[in-house]
C-alpha cells in the first residue's frame, strides 16, 4: 500500500518534465505577446498624418517625463502624440484587454467556447442603457444625469451590461447547467429588442443624439481623451484584478459545478463575481467606445489554440492579445480610407463574424472545442 | 468519524425522491450501494455530497453539518466522481487530474502534487495518456482520468478521508471494472470511507463490506453481501428472479440471474427443479 501513502522520489523527476515544458511554453506565449504589444502600440501611435518614428516616440516620452534626450521632434508631433494618438492607444490597449478577458471568463462561466459579451447581448444591452440615457438624459432620466454627471453615462452602460448578464443567464440555465442553444437564442432575441429599442431613440432623437446613438452602435476609438481614460480606468481595473485572480476556479468550473464544488470551489461566488466584473468592464467600454464586437468570441479561441484551455494562461494571454488585436484594428480604421475614419465595430464585426462561421464548421466537423 | 445521513428525505414537486434514509460511512470501509433504475441511487449520492439540499433530515460529516463545512476543507478529505463528466475544453489528461490536487494548492501547485497525479494515473493504468488532449479520449479512458483526478484529490492525509464513487465503473472493460474497485479496497486498507453505485451485484459481493439495497426511495435491506444478497432480496429489489450461490473461489455470494426470455427455459426449469429437490 506504499504507492497510495507515499512518494517515491523517482515519480518526482518524471513528473517534472510535461508540466516544465508546459509551463515554460505558456511564459514563452506571454512574452512574445507581450513584445507583440509593444511593437504594435509604437508602431500605431507613429502612424498617421503627422507621421512620428519609434524613437522620436521614445523622445517625446522621456521628454514629458522631464529626461532631456538627443532625440529631436517637432512640437506638433509631441501635441499629436499626447492630446491625439497616445490617448486613443491607450483606450484600445484598456477595452481590448477588457473585452477579450470578459469573453475568457464569460465562455469558462458558460463552459462554452461560443459566449462572447456581444454574441449573447451584453453589449448591446450596455448600449440600450447608453441610448436611453442620451435621449432621455435631457428628460426622464434628468434626475440620474444631474445625480451622476460625467459618470452617467458610463453608469447606465454598466447598469445595462450587468441586466442583460443576469437575464441571460437566468434564460439559459436550467438544473445548473447552460444550454448553449438557450444562450444563443436568448442572445439573439436580446440583441433584436435591445436594437429595436435603440431603433425607437434613434427614431425620437435630435440631430446630436442622433450621432451620439451612431456612435455608440458602430463602435470608435475617435472620443478617446485621458479624461474618459480616467473615468473609465477604474472600473477596468476593479473589473479585471479579481477575474485573472479566479482562473484556478474557472478551470475546476470547466469540469462542471458540481465537479467544481467538490473541488473547493465556491461556485455561487464565482459566477457571480465574473457576471458583475465581465458586466463592469464590458459596460465601460461600451461607455466611452460603443459597442466593439467579436473581440471577446475571438481573442480567447485564438489564445486557447496557442496554448491550451488553462485559464492562468489564457486570462492575461487575452487581454495582451485583445489589447494588441484591438489596437493594430483601430490602426486599420483609420488609416485604411483616410481621411475618413471605418468605425472600429464594423471592422472586429466584418473579422470576427467569419472567424466564428469557421468556427461552427470546425464543430461541426471534428465536434469538440480546442 | 464518519459520513452519517439522518432520516434523509427528497421530495421534488409531489414526488417522492428518496424516503427516511439513515446510513453511516466509516474510514476503511466498502459500502455499496445497489438498486434499481429510478430507486434513488444518484439522489442519495447527490445528497451525501452536498449537491442536493435534503427536503428532511440532514447529512454530517465528522459530526458536522455539510453546511458548516469551508468548502475548501470538505475538499481535501473528501471526493466524488461523478457519473458523467462532460469537459469541452481541450485540457491533457494531466492536467485534469491534477485539478484534484487544487483545494491542496498554496499558491501554486508543488512537484509533489505533479508527483501524486502521475502516481494516480499510473494506479488506474493511464499514464500513457498523460500528454493527450481529454476530449480526444474514449468514454472508458475519460472515466479513468476522472478517477484519477478523485482519488489524487485524497491521495495522502492522516484525517479520514472519504470517496463518493458514482457508477465508478462505467464505460469500462471487464478488466478496468476490476482494477477499479480493487483501488477502491486499497483506499479503503488505508483507512478511506467508499460508498460506491455499482449495478453489478457480484462486483459489489466481492468488494463490499456492506451492501445497502435502495427500492422506491426507501433502504430495502441493509447488511454483509450474504445478508443482503438472498434470492428473496434481490428478486424483491429489481423484479428479477435469481439464484444465489457460494463463490467457488471467494468467500462471497455469487448472483446468477434466472432472467424468463429466451427458448432455454425449459433447461433452466428442469435446473431450479433438480435443485430444489437436493435441498
Amino acid at each position: 500500500m506504499s504507492s497510495v501513502s507515499t512518494v517515491k522520489g523517482d515519480v518526482r523527476r518524471s513528473a517534472a518534465s510535461p508540466v516544465k515544458t508546459q509551463v515554460r511554453h505558456g511564459t514563452l506565449a506571454l512574452t512574445a505577446l507581450a513584445l507583440l504589444l509593444g511593437v504594435i502600440v509604437l508602431l500605431a501611435v507613429g502612424i498617421g498624418a503627422v507621421s512620428i518614428t519609434p524613437q522620436q516616440v521614445i523622445g517625446i516620452l522621456l521628454d514629458e517625463a522631464g529626461i532631456t534626450t538627443d532625440i529631436e521632434f517637432a512640437e506638433r508631433q509631441r501635441a499629436v502624440l499626447m492630446v491625439i494618438r497616445l490617448p486613443r492607444v491607450v483606450m484600445g490597449v484598456l477595452i481590448g484587454a477588457a473585452l477579450a478577458v470578459s469573453g475568457a471568463a464569460i465562455q469558462g462561466l458558460f463552459r462554452n467556447p461560443l459566449a462572447d459579451p456581444g454574441l449573447i447581448g451584453i453589449s448591446s444591452g450596455a448600449a440600450l442603457a447608453a441610448a436611453l440615457m442620451i435621449v432621455l438624459g435631457g428628460g426622464l432620466l434628468s434626475g440620474v444625469a444631474a445625480l451622476m454627471g460625467d459618470m452617467a453615462l458610463p453608469l447606465a452602460a454598466f447598469v445595462g451590461g450587468l441586466l442583460t448578464t443576469l437575464l441571460i443567464y437566468r434564460l439559459a440555465t436550467a438544473d445548473g447547467r447552460t444550454q448553449v442553444a438557450t444562450m444563443l437564442l436568448a442572445g439573439i432575441a436580446i440583441n433584436a429588442i435591445a436594437g429595436a429599442c435603440i431603433g425607437l431613440m434613434t427614431f425620437i432623437a435630435n440631430d446630436d443624439q442622433l450621432r451620439d446613438i451612431t456612435f455608440w452602435s458602430l463602435g470608435s476609438l475617435g472620443r478617446a481623451s485621458w479624461a474618459n481614460i480616467a473615468a473609465v480606468l477604474p472600473f477596468m481595473l476593479i473589473a479585471l484584478l479579481p477575474i485573472t485572480l479566479l482562473a484556478r476556479a474557472l478551470n475546476a468550473l470547466l469540469l462542471g459545478e458540481a465537479e467544481a464544488g467538490h473541488l473547493g470551489v465556491d461556485v455561487q461566488r464565482v459566477k457571480t463575481l465574473v457576471v458583475l466584473m465581465s458586466a463592469l468592464a464590458v459596460g465601460a467600454g461600451v461607455a466611452v467606445a460603443g459597442i466593439i464586437g467579436f473581440v471577446g468570441l475571438v481573442v480567447p479561441h485564438l489564445m486557447r489554440l496557442l496554448v491550451g484551455p488553462d485559464h492562468r494562461v489564457v486570462l492575461p494571454g487575452s487581454a495582451l492579445l485583445g489589447a494588441g488585436l484591438l489596437v493594430a484594428t483601430d490602426l486599420l480604421a483609420r488609416t485604411i480610407a483616410v481621411p475618413a475614419e471605418v468605425p472600429i465595430g464594423i471592422m472586429t464585426a466584418l473579422v470576427g463574424g467569419p472567424f466564428f462561421l469557421w468556427l461552427l464548421l470546425r464543430d461541426r466537423t471534428r465536434s469538440r472545442w480546442s | 468519524m464518519s459520513i452519517t445521513a439522518d432520516q434523509v428525505t427528497v421530495r421534488v414537486g409531489g414526488a417522492v425522491l428518496i424516503e427516511a434514509i439513515s446510513l453511516t460511512i466509516t474510514p476503511g470501509e466498502v459500502v455499496v450501494l445497489v438498486g434499481a433504475n429510478g430507486a434513488g441511487k444518484s439522489t442519495l449520492l447527490r445528497v451525501l455530497a452536498g449537491d442536493l439540499p435534503p427536503t428532511e433530515g440532514e447529512v454530517t460529516v465528522e459530526d458536522r453539518p455539510l453546511s458548516a463545512w469551508r468548502k475548501r476543507d470538505l475538499a481535501r478529505i473528501r471526493a466524488v466522481l461523478p457519473q458523467a463528466s462532460n469537459l469541452a475544453f481541450g485540457f491533457t489528461a494531466f492536467e485534469v487530474v491534477l485539478m484534484g490536487r487544487s483545494p491542496h494548492f498554496r499558491g501554486s501547485e508543488s512537484r509533489e502534487d505533479h508527483a501524486i497525479a502521475l502516481e494516480a494515473m499510473r494506479l488506474t493504468q493511464i499514464d500513457h495518456l498523460a500528454g493527450r488532449v481529454y476530449t480526444t479520449l474514449s468514454g472508458g479512458e475519460r472515466q479513468r482520468v476522472q478517477l484519477a483526478r478523485v482519488l489524487a484529490q485524497i491521495w495522502q492525509g492522516h484525517s479520514p478521508r472519504y470517496l463518493l464513487l458514482d457508477e465508478p465503473t462505467n464505460n469500462l472493460d471487464l478488466a478496468h471494472q476490476h482494477i477499479t474497485l480493487r483501488i477502491a479496497r486499497q483506499f479503503a486498507a488505508c483507512g478511506v470511507g467508499v460508498l460506491a453505485i455499482l449495478h453489478d451485484l457480484n462486483l459489489a459481493a466481492q468488494v463490499a463490506e456492506r451492501i445497502l439495497v435502495l427500492k422506491a426511495g426507501r433502504m430495502y435491506a441493509s447488511g454483509t453481501p450474504s445478508e443482503v444478497l438472498t434470492p428473496q432480496v434481490v428478486e424483491a429489489a429489481f423484479n428479477l428472479p435469481v439464484l444465489v450461490q457460494p463463490h467457488p473461489c471467494f468467500n462471497c455470494p455469487l448472483v446468477i440471474p434466472l432472467p424468463v426470455v429466451s427458448d432455454r427455459t425449459a433447461s433452466l426449469d428442469k435446473f431450479v427443479h433438480e435443485k430444489e429437490n437436493a435441498t
